[in-house]
């Protein structure tokens, strides 16, 4: 890093890596990525936070509807840490930030909470906080990754700079890093299911349409086959441009040797015609929920399993887990054996209490929203359960005296627009 | 888990930045807010200035980098041609979550903008992503005014006399303020 050539060389490489890896959100470095059924990667609070709690969900970049909040992208979790730094290496830099942002005399989980908006507020109330997770995301390699960024000057293009280099260097290590959980190959057109697990296309969709199953965690991925996440797609293939190639080439001949057509788009040009695609998304259950028949819907509520939100049907919530986010399964996750995490690090365990809880009434979803517009006002502000109400296209019969009008948000209704016309 | 997103911000603009030193829960939360709304309006100025578009231009105003100015040119053979309409945006303290409010500063005389200079475009609505920024907002407004959308105007003036392209072009000229007298 003395040397001046290498640092040029460092500024481009780096260069590249954040346009790869930019969030579209954020416009930062993805931080926790997690990747949507249709292959849009985006960082796990930013797809939070940009979710409709109480709706269908769109990607920011193709609207592709969604319902499930995917878990994150378990590549940069489990098998690499050198993708990790590349991926999440805005970690560090958003927390610098806070240092220098906070007074000093601030507590850590005030850091915390200004690290993340918000949404941190559920993590800053957990035990493990950013601190703790952040260890277990960054094993040793890592941290000596880190530790040779320190004589490098503050700032993105140092850091991640050094880590693109560590990472060219350690291509060996890498490439196990990138296998198939099927194939035991390096992944070839990767797509990311609902849990965050990662395989070859081709490997996980089946031509028949069923269901995608993940073989690690083991869960479905609902609402039909994911389709190719590019950004990773074009992260192997440039890491990797041999072993890309082969795997291609194989992939091409199979085909061939098969019945001629093209593997790589078989499942992904079907997905939007699959049975469980249209019977898990809900706009008819919201429907027929607000004229009282068919399923409950618990708006605003997702499930920490699978990630569904709003949970349709039973709504079960721990009695134990302390957390403020709280810890909620759906009727499917409950009666499934699966022993997955909490999404926000909730610490719940087996032992823990899980009872049933009614969707809460449309009038107190209204008063709700307006308490907390209120609070938000004066000093204390921390929102509860909902903040907000169902838009009004779904409300049958508008309340008359629609008391947010005004000081709520920019107008959402199509029919705004006639209304205001001259 | 409960989601917590999507808290209704009034839409004020809130004044510049400021890490105060108060300990209260609340303004750390809001100045963390603010401090991931700066950096996206930060990156976002980056690229606008870096891409240089043409036809379109926007920059914050004096002192607080939520309230920005733009400038859009009427596209080439619409009879918006060579006008030009200087717009507002103000972003809300959840924004990119929430869209910006977005109006004409200058008098646009177009089937989907008020008199007030309000426009009616579902991506600033309903149809917000967050993925959208102020680029492909402005670039969309531009595309706005050569095809407007006549079935559920603002300005139902300039939605029946549409059809009549020259009438509609000697109209615009005729209300047509430039942005220096404008303002």
């Amino acid at each position: 890093m003395n040397n001046k050539r290498e640092n040029e060389g460092v500024v481009e490489a780096e260069e590249e890596i954040l346009d790869e890896f930019q969030c579209c959100v954020c416009l930062d470095l993805l931080y926790k990525p997690v990747v949507l059924g249709c292959g849009h990667i985006s960082c796990f609070w930013c797809v939070f936070r940009a979710m409709d709690s109480c709706l269908v969900s769109h990607c920011p970049v193709c609207r592709h509807p969604y319902n499930h909040f995917p878990n994150e992208e378990k590549i940069s979790d489990e098998f690499s840490p050198q993708l990790d730094n590349c991926l999440s290496g805005s970690e560090q830099i958003k927390e610098s930030c806070i240092h220098s942002g906070v007074p000093p005399h601030s507590t850590t989980s005030s850091c915390n909470n200004v690290s993340l908006g918000p949404c941190s507020r559920v993590e800053g109330e957990s035990e493990s906080t950013i601190a703790p997770h952040k260890d277990d995301k960054m094993p040793i390699p890592a941290k000596s990754t880190f530790e040779a960024t320190k004589n490098v000057p503050f700032g993105q293009i140092g850091m991640l700079g050094d880590k693109f280099n560590k990472q060219q260097n350690s291509k060996l290590v890498l490439i196990a890093d990138f296998l198939c959980a099927i194939c035991k190959k390096l992944l070839y057109r990767p797509v990311v299911l609902n849990c965050g697990h990662v395989y070859c296309e081709t490997c996980i969709i089946s031509p028949d349409d069923k269901v995608p199953m993940c073989q690690v965690c083991p869960s479905a991925h609902p609402n039909g086959n994911p389709k190719v996440c590019l950004v990773l797609k074009h992260f192997l293939e440039e890491q990797f441009s041999e072993q890309y190639a082969l795997r291609k080439e194989a992939a091409s001949k199979q085909s061939a040797s098969q019945n001629g057509s093209p593997p790589t788009l078989a499942g992904s040009t079907k997905a939007p015609k699959n049975a469980s695609w249209l019977s898990t998304l809900p706009t008819t259950d919201y429907l027929s929920m607000l004229s009282s028949r068919g399923p409950k819907v618990h708006f605003g509520i997702g499930c920490d399993y699978c990630g569904v939100c709003p949970i349709i049907g039973e709504r079960y919530k721990c009695k134990d887990c302390k957390e403020r986010i709280g810890f909620d399964l759906c009727e499917g996750c409950y009666n499934s054996s699966s022993k997955l995490p909490g999404r926000f690090n909730q610490q719940h365990t087996p032992d823990h209490k899980l009872e049933i809880v009614p969707p809460m009434d449309i009038t107190n979803l209204v008063h709700l929203a307006l308490e907390v517009e209120q609070s938000e006002e004066d000093e204390s502000g921390a929102p509860e359960d909902m903040e907000e109400v169902p838009p009004a296209p779904i409300l049958p019969g508008d309340s008359p005296h629609d008391p947010e009008d005004g000081l709520a948000d920019p107008p959402f209704l199509d029919q705004e627009c006639t209304h205001s016309s001259i | 888990m409960t989601t917590i997103n999507n808290h209704q911000d009034t839409n004020t603009p809130v004044t510049a930045p400021v890490i105060t030193s108060s300990k209260q829960p609340l303004s750390t939360t809001k100045s963390a807010d603010t401090q991931s709304v700066l950096k996206r309006l930060q990156s976002e100025l980056m690229a606008l200035m870096m891409i240089g578009d043409s036809g379109i231009s926007a920059f914050p105003e004096e002192e607080n980098i939520f309230c920005w100015k733009g400038t859009i040119t009427g596209s080439k053979d619409t009879v918006f041609e060579g006008t030009e309409y200087k717009l507002s945006l103000s972003f809300p303290n959840d924004y990119p979550f929430k869209p910006p409010k977005v109006k004409f500063e200058t008098a646009c005389f177009h089937p989907n903008v008020d008199v007030y200079g309000n426009i009616c475009l579902d991506i600033l609505q309903d149809k917000w992503s967050s993925a959208y920024d102020v680029r492909t907002i402005l670039l969309s407004i531009q595309s706005l005014l050569g095809e407007p959308n006549t079935s559920s105007p603002l300005n139902t003036q300039a939605a029946s006399l549409w059809s009549n392209q020259e009438e509609y072009r000697k109209m615009v000229e005729k209300l047509y303020k430039p942005i220096a007298a404008a303002a």
